[in-house]
């Protein structure tokens, strides 16, 4: 096992009596782009905050190489190289682009009483040279001193990739990356991911486009109702019968749940929280003249 | 109670409020008109005088990249942004001033892209409150349209998930029974199969007579149910016309921004 | 007295907190916004009730039924309608309609104060008659039983009208979302000034209520129902019979301990207590209960929409850009210095400037730079004042005296580690849990440290002394102006580099800070800790200006007015601190006492319309006027579009009117009205109107000056698009785009 490998061992979370993440073990290996999908609900954005730190499992731990990191904060684990985006783009908006890079470029060490002393000089020159190389490296040099605030969802998700960026991350966790973005950015941000691991960094993808997880990941896990159902190439996963009935779409528009379901139910965990019941009448129905 | 004046598959006769024939037998009339408006947030124009008039009883798609303009168009026809110049007209009616709750009231409904049900009440009450603020307080159709709120509808709203809390905001606005149906990123955050479900239920309902305007990121879904295009392009219409019309280059353009 | 008669006692007060409660309650569950005015609410209709009774010799319940179905509810829907409902159409975060209602505290204080003085008067008329009814072997007052009566029947009535009927749920839903209520068809202006009325009527009951049982007075009966929102926490900001019994239950326990007695210490804290539970109940509670249930999706901490400025710049700066800083900031210490050309009595009068500059300063680090409400720094500054103080008189644990100037810096750190500890709950807390949770504290200070004889009594303020020689009155000055300097060096060193940039990346976004590793805790504590040092000092400085230790100087309610004109002259601003306290001091002098309170809540309300305050409004009005003198007559890369419009309509040739901006901004002289400049501009060039009046030379040299100004300066200009360059931008637009493709209106067939 590399050093940078994350990794999640038997996760448990429950709130009151409802199991959101059941016995969920993974690995997101560093220069590979692991892949989660899952229809809503099934549990991917209580893993996710579990894998962040955002909230604490009930069993189970999370590695970070070998060194077990289940009890770290948000912040601790991002100085240890482990950094996140959000679903909703998190920039600091009244702050310029380079500003919101170079909080991230220079967070990694905390004695902020040295800073407040005067000696601020050290390790500034650094910093900043990253934060340009990563404006370079995405060509986002012409916003650089764009206040966040001001700019549009597309460039909003990609400057935030580029503050995670800025962190210098071995593990990068993607929750959404995708979502708001239009079919050209999409297609311009899939390279960039590949780009990124190719560096060696150990990426998560987590995504309701599924074109877009399938076209990048090398690995997908799929979960269901909280647990893993499914893992492996994605080819093969998109071949499981479990997650072709409850997770893709089946066919155009016109042939909808006219038996295309597979056979063979879901193999683990309880009823899927969105899929209607396959092979019986739509669950989403309206008689003409209802709606007037 | 809002009733639109004909049914897909009646004889139209009709004749556009102004006066003018616009259409022929056969053939939706044009009942929500804007012309040349222009509308924005604060110190940005979003869009910046646009023409538009919506068929009645059919599909109309708005398409376009991030930012060109699509839910702002959505807002201002449902009085959340105003008009900074040009004209909203309903049934020959002004209606550029009116306030949100009188345009929801005479038909007029939105479904937004988020914050689309309230996440603190209850499958229930979110039901019944749009259902008693359209006169008519019973909430099966609702749930006979959408079984799946039956079993939850003493949950909080806000604790379903994301397709559960789309298909909630679709029922309330059924309830409402609308004229004209605006659901702005239909498919946003939500799993293909979900999606395309709803997308099938939005051509049931457009076939029962609703005008229904979508504006989605989902290019295909969308045009496979659209009678009519708009292509939006940074807040000006670069396209008008059927699906069919509509060319490769005018699709590379609603997509690329 | 037995247990028993103590509890009967009881029963008036806990009824009327009951009612207090009840009324903070639905404010809260109607529209979202924890109403801070309810006090001042109360004592205002208090007042005017005794006013119509007393004065005009109006009958009581003439006097009753104008004061509650007419002024009260008149009140609520005004505030609605002028306040409130702005700021819900911008959907204004939890946090600004809390500093919108401390704005309405401070007027309706500063009205009642003006009205009628801060004196105290013992005549308040009661609407219940005086007599008593026998329960058991104990009389109990008709009035206690009347308010128990009303606190049932609204209970009742509340909880029905909230669960079961359709006013309920449409009240539900519009302070759940209001757009959403309202494209739902619900009438939310309505629904949402019902629920005003109604929670300012319940104002002004427990205000009539209460005034006869006390003395009234506008600050006194205000922290009385401030003291009550004990209750409201342990409903936790939902439940009406939580609340009810809360407010029950602690004004027995607080007539019960009058059966204990201690000796010591101990004796003084009970003592303390008898009188003061409702507050440390507050404190308790916020600290004790987990979770309130907020409404709204927990946004309620940000408070970048009242200070929404940047970091400073991080690169290089021009030096233009230096120099006009420089320049600024000469101006500034100019300003401060002019006091010392006064009269001595003028001059002391402005003493009070820099010391409450230093107060105001320790807002902009916790509230500007970190985004932490706190509604508790006069507790800081009280300390930092008592500390320096006692430490001067050699008063303090036993310490040896120390000379006053020393005695100031060493009592101001000492405040630092208290400002720690009670920065620690803030670690998990913000929004309108922080900002309860503060004011508790500075509250429970006050009453337990700054109101005792012990602590506070025989304290006497020598005159400052340095090296020997005692600081006169313009030396003392300086010595302020000094302290005044080091507290901005601390600014400046919180709000540059990368401290700067983490605090601020906290106060916008606090998860995203620490997904890329800023250590939120530390930070905020950082925070607490030098704001809290600052603010003592800044205490100890008041004190000394005003020589003596007087507790109203860091009362409780002081802390509400500081907090709010802080947030009024723009929470980020170091500049708008010192100018707050100019301004304050300086209407104090010059107009009537309680004017400054006025003043300041009046300009709190505009904050529904001017977002980030007067400092952010008078930045963005320069900026305007400087955006519109460029796109009048200034072609640049962004208003080419605008200028050259305007010159095809005065019917001139346009060369280059297809884009490129060079091309016009060189080429536009053969055109009828342009007059060139000449060079000063690296080739820029103004451009009139056709039939405009020639500038005059000196109207020439200014123009050309806003032209290279606004070429330089992009970014704020550029930040601000102009709206003129965007239409004409898209009207060449379309007449660029030919022909439309297309017109809708065609009738269209629906596929099959």
């Amino acid at each position: 096992m590399s050093r940078n490998d994350l990794s999640a061992r038997g996760l448990v979370r429950r709130y009151g009596g409802l199991t959101a993440v059941e016995d969920v073990n993974m690995d997101v290996p560093s220069g590979q782009i692991t892949g989660l999908i899952g229809p809503n609900g099934a549990g991917k954005s209580t893993l996710f905050s579990l894998l962040t730190g955002v909230e604490q499992p009930d069993e189970g731990k999370v590695l970070l190489g070998q060194r077990n990191i289940t009890r770290m904060s948000p912040d601790a684990r991002s100085r240890r190289g482990l950094v996140q985006t959000f679903q909703v783009p998190s920039l600091f908006p009244s702050l310029t682009v380079a500003d919101n890079l170079l909080v991230a470029a220079e967070n990694r060490r905390r004695d902020y009483a040295g800073d407040l002393l005067g000696f601020r000089a050290r390790g500034r020159s650094g910093a900043l040279q990253i934060v340009d190389d990563v404006l370079a490296s995405l060509r986002l040099e012409d916003i650089r001193e764009s206040i966040a605030g001001t700019l549009p969802t597309g460039a909003l998700r990609l400057v935030e990739f580029a503050r995670a960026l800025c962190a210098r991350p071995d593990v990068l966790l993607l929750d959404e990356p995708a979502s708001g973005l239009d079919a050209a950015e999409t297609e311009r941000f899939s390279a960039l991911v590949r780009r990124i691991a190719d560096d060696g960094v150990a990426i998560l993808l987590v995504d309701h486009d599924v074109d877009l997880v399938f076209k990048v990941v090398d690995r997908v896990y799929a979960m269901v109702g909280g647990r893993v159902v499914a893992e492996g190439a994605p080819a093969a996963v998109r071949a499981d019968p479990t997650v072709r009935s409850v997770y893709l779409a089946q066919g155009p528009l016109t042939s909808k749940n006219t038996g295309a379901s597979p056979a063979g139910g879901p193999s683990g965990g309880g009823p899927p929280a969105d899929s209607p019941p396959t092979g019986g009448p739509p669950a989403v129905a309206v008689s003409s003249g209802e709606l007037r | 109670m809002t009733a639109n004046p004909a049914a897909i598959g009646d004889t139209h006769l009709a004749v556009d409020p102004n006066g003018a024939p616009t259409a022929e037998a056969g053939l939706p009339a044009v009942e929500l008109r804007l012309e040349n408006a222009r509308a924005g947030y604060r110190t940005i124009e979003v869009l910046h005088g646009i023409d538009m008039a919506i068929p009645s009883g059919a599909v109309t798609a708005l398409l376009g990249a991030n930012g060109a303009g699509k839910s702002t168009t959505l807002r201002t026809i449902a009085g959340l942004i105003p008009l900074r110049g040009g004209s909203l007209t309903w049934r020959g009616e002004q209606i550029t001033k009116m306030t949100t709750t009188n345009r929801a009231k005479r038909g007029l409904m939105l479904v937004p892209d988020e914050r689309a049900v309230f996440a603190t009440l209850s499958v229930r009450d979110n039901l019944q409150i749009i259902a008693e603020a359209s006169g008519h307080p019973d909430i099966t159709p609702a749930l006979e349209a959408f079984p799946r709120l039956q079993e939850r509808l003493s949950q909080r709203a806000g604790s379903m998930s994301g397709g559960e809390r789309r298909m909630l905001a679709l029922a309330r606005a059924l309830l409402a029974r609308p004229s004209v149906l605006m659901v702005d990123e239909l498919s946003l955050g939500l799993s293909p199969k979900v999606a395309s479900e709803l997308f099938a239920w939005l051509g049931t309902v457009a076939d029962a007579g609703t005008t229904v305007i979508l504006a989605d990121q989902y290019t295909e879904e969308a045009l496979a149910l659209a009678d009519m295009v708009y292509v939006l392009h940074r807040g000006e219409i670069t396209f008008a016309g059927t699906p069919a019309e509509l060319g490769a280059s005018e699709l590379l353009a609603a997509s690329a921004s | 007295m037995t247990s028993i008669n103590l509890a009967l006692t009881a029963i008036s007060l806990g009824a009327i907190a009951a009612l207090s409660g009840i009324g903070v309650l639905v404010t809260y569950r109607t529209n979202g916004v924890l109403n801070f005015a309810q006090g001042g609410i109360a004592t205002l209709v208090a007042y005017v009730f005794r006013e119509m009774v007393v004065e005009w010799g109006l009958p009581i319940w003439l006097a009753a039924v104008l004061a509650l179905a007419v002024l009260s509810p008149g009140i609520g829907l005004l505030l609605e309608r002028l306040v409130f409902r702005p700021l819900a159409r911008r959907r204004a975060s939890a946090a600004e309609s809390l500093v919108a209602s401390l704005g309405v505290l401070v007027l309706t204080l500063g009205m009642t104060a003006g009205i009628w003085g801060l004196g105290s008067r013992g005549d308040a008329p009661s609407i219940f008659p005086a007599d008593t009814v026998k329960i058991g072997d104990t009389r109990v007052g008709v009035d206690a039983l009347a308010e128990l009566a009303m606190v049932a029947v609204f209970c009742i009535v509340l909880g029905i009208l909230g669960a079961k009927t359709k006013f309920g749920r449409q009240v539900r839903a519009v302070v759940d979302d209001r757009q959403l209520a309202e494209l739902s068809g619900v009438p939310a202006d309505k629904v949402a000034a019902a629920g005003w009325a109604l929670g300012t009527t319940m104002a002004g009951l427990t205000g009539i209520l209460l005034a006869p049982q006390f003395r009234l007075t506008p600050y006194g009966l205000t922290l009385l129902v401030l003291e009550t929102f004990a209750v409201v926490v342990a409903a936790r900001l939902a439940s009406l019979p939580v609340a009810v019994l809360t407010a029950l239950g602690i004004a027995v326990a607080q007539s019960e301990l009058k059966q204990v007695t201690l000796d010591g210490d101990a004796g003084t804290v009970l003592t303390v207590l008898q009188s003061n539970l409702f507050i440390v109940m507050l404190l308790v509670l916020l600290l004790v209960v987990p979770r309130l249930r907020e409404l709204g999706n927990g946004d309620s901490g940000s408070t970048g929409s009242f200070s929404s400025r940047g970091a400073p710049p991080s690169g290089p700066v021009s030096r233009d850009e230096a120099r006009r800083d420089v320049l600024g900031k000469l101006g500034g210490a100019a300003l401060l210095m002019a006091p010392m050309t006064f009269a001595p009595a003028d001059l002391r009068s402005a003493f009070m400037v820099p010391a409450l500059a230093l107060i105001f300063l320790s807002l902009v680090i916790l509230t500007g730079y970190s985004g932490q409400l706190s509604l508790g720094v006069a507790g800081y500054a009280g300390l930092g004042s008592l500390f320096t103080l006692k430490l001067a008189n050699g008063d303090l644990f036993g310490l040896p005296a120390v000379p006053g100037i020393w005695a100031m810096f060493i009592g101001a750190i000492m405040v630092a580690p208290i400002g720690l500890i009670t920065g620690w709950p803030a670690i998990r807390r913000r929004g309108l849990v922080l900002a309860l949770t503060t004011f508790a504290v500075g509250a429970v200070v006050s009453r337990f440290v700054f109101e005792q004889p012990d602590f506070a009594s025989g304290l006497y303020v020598d005159p400052l002394e340095l090296f020997g020689a005692e600081l006169g009155d313009k030396a003392f000055y300086l010595f302020e102006l000094f302290c005044l300097g080091l507290g901005l060096l601390v600014v400046r060193s919180l709000h540059h580099g990368r401290i700067g940039r983490a605090l601020l990346a906290v106060r916008d976004h606090s998860e995203g800070a620490a997904a890329v590793g800023v250590d939120v805790r530390s930070l905020k504590l950082l925070a607490f800790t030098i704001s809290s040092a600052v603010a003592g000092l800044g205490g100890a400085l008041l004190t000394f200006s005003a020589s003596s230790f007087s507790t109203d100087d860091f009362a409780p309610m002081q802390s509400l007015l500081w907090f709010t004109a802080v947030v009024v002259f723009g929470a980020d601003s170091a500049a708008g601190a010192i100018i707050a306290a100019g301004f304050i001091v300086a209407i104090d002098v010059l107009a009537p006492a309680g004017s400054s309170i006025l003043a300041v809540g009046i300009l709190a309300l505009s904050l529904g319309w001017l977002p980030g305050g007067l400092a952010s409004a008078v930045r963005g009005g320069i900026a305007w006027v400087a955006r519109v003198l460029a796109d009048e007559f200034v072609p640049s890369a962004h208003t080419t579009h605008a200028a050259a419009n305007r010159l095809a309509r005065a019917g001139g040739a346009v060369p280059g009117m297809a884009g490129a901006a060079g091309a016009t901004r060189h080429g536009a002289a053969g055109s009828s009205g342009t007059s060139g400049s000449g060079g000063s501009g690296g080739g820029i060039r103004i451009v009139l109107p056709a039939g405009a009046p020639r500038p005059t030379p000196l109207g020439e040299t200014l123009l050309v000056a806003v032209a290279n100004h606004t070429a330089r300066s992009g970014l704020t200009l550029e930040m601000l698009p102009s709206a003129r360059a965007g239409e004409a931008d898209s009207a060449e637009r379309q007449g660029l785009a030919g022909p439309r493709p297309h017109l809708p209106g065609v009738p269209v067939e629906r596929g099959a």
